[in-house]
């Protein structure tokens, strides 16, 4: 019989562990969302840009929303190549995006639907603090792009159709360069955080949204190097997915989030939000003005 | 602190407990039957069957996590049951990852049993349930060496959890997801304290199932 203990033993284990977990509010939860039951009428997929998750604006924003109005929100950050995607499928109900010729696209083949202009903030281009290709000289976005090129600097994209990536690719369009399979040319596929790792490491440029700048900036042998024009705007817009296209999307919650997103006590936080952090505040809010037409 | 960034790190350490635990526990039912009979059983197709829980060992868990995304999202064929992006769709992903573990190093554990102790086993034992459970007995240390195993793999990976979890801040967020997150964020300080309690709490399930190994083996 001793032998058996063996088992018992270890089924006791696992047990305990199950037990101590469930006993936890947070467990309680999540058995609301647990197999089996239902589709609680409530429950919001969006799918939003990684690079907004960072910041930790999201999480504070669908925390807020869903404590005010009672709705179970289920906030994926993915790059916005994906989070599109997930719209185009209908397996998101709304995005937050930042790459605007791609968000056209999925509003003129109908999945997304009234979008409103959130908020912005800057592309900034970072590269080492000796700036060898003189990228501080230049006048213009693509300029900059143009000398780095010039120079064959290390330079690390994204190259995960992000949004951040998708403006640089926009560069360097503008700067009349093809940097695919020059020697200097380096694809992270990776988020922004890890190309930062990357760039600071190989002693390259890359373009960054300033809110993960921020976090990265103090200790680094990195700086910004150009941060002017328009051109480095990085708008985030909030798209539903159509309903009448994708019947299964949840289009009622999707516009609540919406008016709560314009709202202007959202606006105000955005304005605030991380202003004790490095490099903050970290976004412009634009308050929505599609709503205002 | 190193964790001083990171919300909810109690919460995040529980759920992960609850879910590798739960699936774990599913696994081995299910893993532990088919390793008997993978081990002990001719039958027809069993080499396959070895060679498919074999290569299950080495599945990737992001191929895992798209596969079991496709089944579980919304417009997928389970898609009305709304598993994904739930703790549960993390359960059903752990357990695809573990399972294939335990089958075969259950299997590979009864296979090293002696010829001839199978057979006295067989010869004195009544009945198929008996027989089970004096094999699975007599393999006793490799059982809990899969279960370990299966454990492992199932709590220490990330591509499946982040795919069909989404890493939702309060609902899905589990150790893995969380370093890879702070990771990203810069927060590297935060991000080798979650690892720190991944290590931990590895190492508790390692060492309570050495335990169990080693006592038996004195007294046995």
């Amino acid at each position: 019989m001793k032998n058996a203990q063996a088992l018992a033993v270890l089924s006791v284990v696992f047990a305990a562990g199950t037990a101590a977990a469930r006993q936890s509010d947070f467990a309680r939860v999540n058995r609301q969302a647990a197999p089996n039951g239902p589709r609680p009428a409530g429950d919001f997929v969006l799918a939003s840009t990684t690079s907004l998750r960072d910041t930790g604006l999201l999480d504070v924003l669908v925390k807020r929303f869903a404590e005010s109005s009672g709705i179970k929100v289920k906030a994926i950050a993915v790059g916005t190549g994906q989070a599109l995607a997930l719209a185009r499928a209908g397996e998101a109900d709304a995005v937050v995006a930042h790459s605007k010729a791609d968000e056209e696209k999925l509003i003129a083949d109908g999945y997304g639907i009234d979008p409103v202009t959130l908020m912005y903030n800057r592309f900034i281009v970072v590269g080492p603090k000796t700036d060898p290709a003189n990228v501080k000289g230049a006048g213009t976005a693509a300029g900059a792009f143009a000398r780095i090129a010039g120079a064959g600097s290390p330079f690390v994209s994204r190259g995960d159709k992000s949004g951040t990536h998708v403006c640089e690719l926009a560069m360097w369009a503008a700067a009349g360069v093809k940097p695919d399979g020059e020697k200097w040319y380096v694809k992270s596929g990776s988020g922004m955080g890890q190309t930062l790792m990357i760039a600071k490491e190989k002693a390259a440029y890359t373009l960054a949204d300033s809110a993960t700048w921020g976090a990265f900036a103090t200790g680094s042998n990195l700086a910004v190097v150009f941060d002017r024009g328009d051109e480095l705007k990085n708008v985030y817009r909030y798209i539903r997915t159509n309903e009448a296209k994708l019947p299964k999307v949840n289009a009622g919650a999707a516009r609540c989030f919406a008016q709560f997103l314009c709202a202007k006590e959202t606006m105000e936080l955005i304005r605030s939000y991380g202003a004790d952090k490095p490099g903050g505040p970290l976004f412009v809010p634009m308050g929505c003005p599609e709503n205002r037409r | 602190m190193l964790l001083g960034e990171t919300t909810g790190l109690s919460e995040i350490t529980f759920l992960t407990v609850r879910v590798t635990f739960t699936a774990t526990v599913i696994a081995a039912l299910a893993g532990i039957p088919l390793g008997y009979l993978m081990g002990t059983h001719e039958f027809r197709g069993r080499r396959i069957v070895i060679a498919l829980a074999n290569t299950g060992m080495g599945l990737p868990p992001v191929v895992v996590g798209i596969l079991v995304a496709l089944l579980l999202s919304r417009n997928g064929p389970f898609g009305a049951w709304t598993l994904i992006y739930t703790p549960a769709a993390i359960i059903v992903a752990q357990v695809v990852i573990a399972l294939p573990i335990i089958a075969g190093l259950t299997a590979a554990g009864i296979q090293g049993l002696s010829g001839d102790m199978l057979v006295q086993i067989r010869a004195m034992a009544a009945g198929r349930t008996r027989t089970m459970w004096l094999v699975l007995r007599e393999a006793r240390a490799s059982l809990v060496a899969a279960l370990l195993a299966g454990f492992g793999g199932a709590v220490s990976e990330v591509g499946a959890s982040m795919m069909v979890g989404g890493n939702i801040e309060g609902q899905t967020r589990v150790l893995t997801t969380a370093a890879v997150l702070e990771t990203s964020k810069g927060n590297f300080g935060a991000a080798i304290g979650l690892g720190a309690v991944l290590l931990v709490l590895a190492f508790g399930v390692n060492l309570a199932g050495t335990l169990v190994q080693l006592g038996e083996a004195g007294r046995g």
